[in-house]
């Protein structure tokens, strides 16, 4: 009775036994029938395993995840955009304002109390300040360059207008717009705590430009009050296409409405004729099938 | 994977760590496909593998910097597809009872049947199936993907010799299934 080693009788029949091991491979075999079955078994699951081709995506499916990780990575960097030249943005109004104060304060001085000394030496100040405001304008120049020429800011030029806008924008409520644009492309776990409307109807004033679900084009929710409800851009996948056209049971005529929360849930809307949908975006499973849209 | 491709994906990745974005893409282009089929094989449900892979190439955008380069790209590129496709399969055992993604798009016709593109033959789809995992994963890395096994420990972070180990009592149990198959189907067809 010897001992069975299957580790053996396994590298014997893939061919990767070293000479010494096969002779005892050979014995083995010939010794004892267990071994013997178990070099069949093996040699079968090779034949049988050899057989399966690789398997490969298909062009949609490839298209798919291509959009789905580019749409990713554009969230990821376009975050970092909006919020990094943020502190500059800010800072340039102070500064300019502070240099003109600065400026005022010394062509006064030099103007009308020429002979209260150190006059000389408040231009001279004024100047520096001047010089230093410029300076740190350069450097914040500077800083907005590094950061729009960023690698892998943008994955896609279209992208990277949104993207500059979004970082160059300075009302309230364009502010709104752009951190709206931004949270639109994040994950669905950021998106879900950022969007800012958590509700259970899209509200009736809502102005959709809608879009075939093929070519899946920018969507803007806006409403009359100027709230961005969503904004969508080609990089942010929808996932729910399928199950949306299963339920509509007319692809072709059904349009993406946009991205939301209900109850906390992202959501993807979906929109037949005067009817909408909207889908738990991880599951894809109906969360709302009356939703009201506006005609 | 040849001398010349792991050569060109060390040249793609310093590229990309670089700043230089349409490296990734090169990577992803090179890859893609062999990381679908790896996860296709682990998941064995194309919806989740699509996942496994978007998944995947996310990780590597962000972690790119920690590839340190004492292995191939390609083989610490395929052990965050293991073990994405790892935390996946944990995540779905959690959730079993919930309802089927059904994401699926009805115009892709390939993914009607999520094993059409594997391209198996039923019972040699089934007997894989039913391989426990450890055993499968390790089999479909040896011999359905093609791996050396010592990449194989590599990519699960096991001892060679447990490798060696899973493989050969995975294709006995995967051959003593094919037999089991083989002979009920013929018991069938002579009682038909």
């Amino acid at each position: 009775m010897h001992e069975h080693d299957l580790s053996l009788i396994g590298a014997y029949a893939e061919g990767t036994a070293t000479e010494p091991e096969a002779l005892r491979a050979q014995e083995a075999m010939d010794e004892c029938s267990v071994c013997q079955q178990d070099f069949e078994l093996q040699a079968s699951a090779l034949t049988s395993l050899s057989e399966v081709t690789p398997a490969q995506m298909t062009d949609f499916e490839r298209a798919r995840v291509r959009r789905a990780v580019r749409g990713e990575i554009s969230a990821t960097t376009i975050t970092a955009t909006r919020a990094t030249p943020s502190l500059a943005s800010r800072l340039l109004p102070r500064l300019a304002v502070a240099a003109v104060g600065i400026a005022v304060v010394g062509f006064v001085g030099n103007q009308f109390l020429p002979n209260l000394g150190g006059s000389d030496t408040a231009a001279e100040r004024t100047f520096d300040d001047a010089a230093t405001t410029e300076a740190v304008q350069e450097e914040a120049a500077t800083f907005d360059t590094t950061v729009e020429s960023a690698p892998f800011e943008l994955a896609e030029s279209d992208m990277a207008e949104e993207g500059t806008a979004a970082a160059g924008v300075e009302s309230p409520q364009a502010d709104e717009q752009a951190e709206a644009l931004v949270s639109a492309q994040m994950s669905p776990s950021e998106l879900s705590s950022l969007m800012p409307v958590d509700g259970t109807r899209l509200p009736d004033d809502v102005n959709a430009e809608q879009s075939a679900p093929g070519s899946l084009r920018p969507v803007a929710l806006t409403s009359s009050d100027g709230l961005v409800l969503s904004v969508l851009s080609e990089p942010v996948p929808f996932l729910c296409v399928g199950a949306a056209t299963e339920q509509f049971g007319a692809e072709g005529s059904l349009d993406v409405a946009g991205l939301g929360t209900i109850d906390g849930q992202v959501v993807e809307v979906f929109s037949f004729g005067g009817a909408a949908r909207a889908f738990e975006r991880d599951t894809c499973a109906v969360v709302d099938s009356d939703l009201d849209l506006p005609s | 994977m040849t001398a010349s491709r792991a050569e060109e994906d060390r040249h793609l990745v310093a590229s990309f760590l670089a700043g230089d974005q349409s490296a990734f893409d090169s990577i992803m282009e090179a890859h893609e496909d062999r990381v679908f089929s790896l996860c296709l094989r682990i998941m064995r449900n194309r919806e989740h593998a699509l996942d496994a892979v978007q998944e995947t190439f996310i990780t590597v955008f962000r972690k790119a910097h920690m590839y340190n380069g004492e292995s191939a790209f390609s083989t610490w590129l395929y052990r965050v597809a293991t073990n994405t496709c790892y935390d996946q399969l944990r995540k779905h055992k959690r959730r079993r009872t919930e309802a089927i993604p059904e994401g699926r798009d009805p115009a892709d016709q390939h993914a009607q049947d999520e094993f059409a593109a594997i391209e198996l033959r039923p019972e040699l789809t089934s007997a894989l199936s039913g391989l426990p995992e450890e055993f499968r994963i390790a089999v479909v890395l040896s011999d359905v993907e093609g791996f050396p096994l010592a990449d194989v420990a590599e990519l699960l972070d096991i001892p060679v010799g447990t490798v060696k180990s899973r493989v050969f009592r995975g294709r006995k149990l995967l051959a003593e299934s094919l037999r089991n198959f083989r002979t009920d189907s013929e018991r069938q067809n002579n009682d038909a």
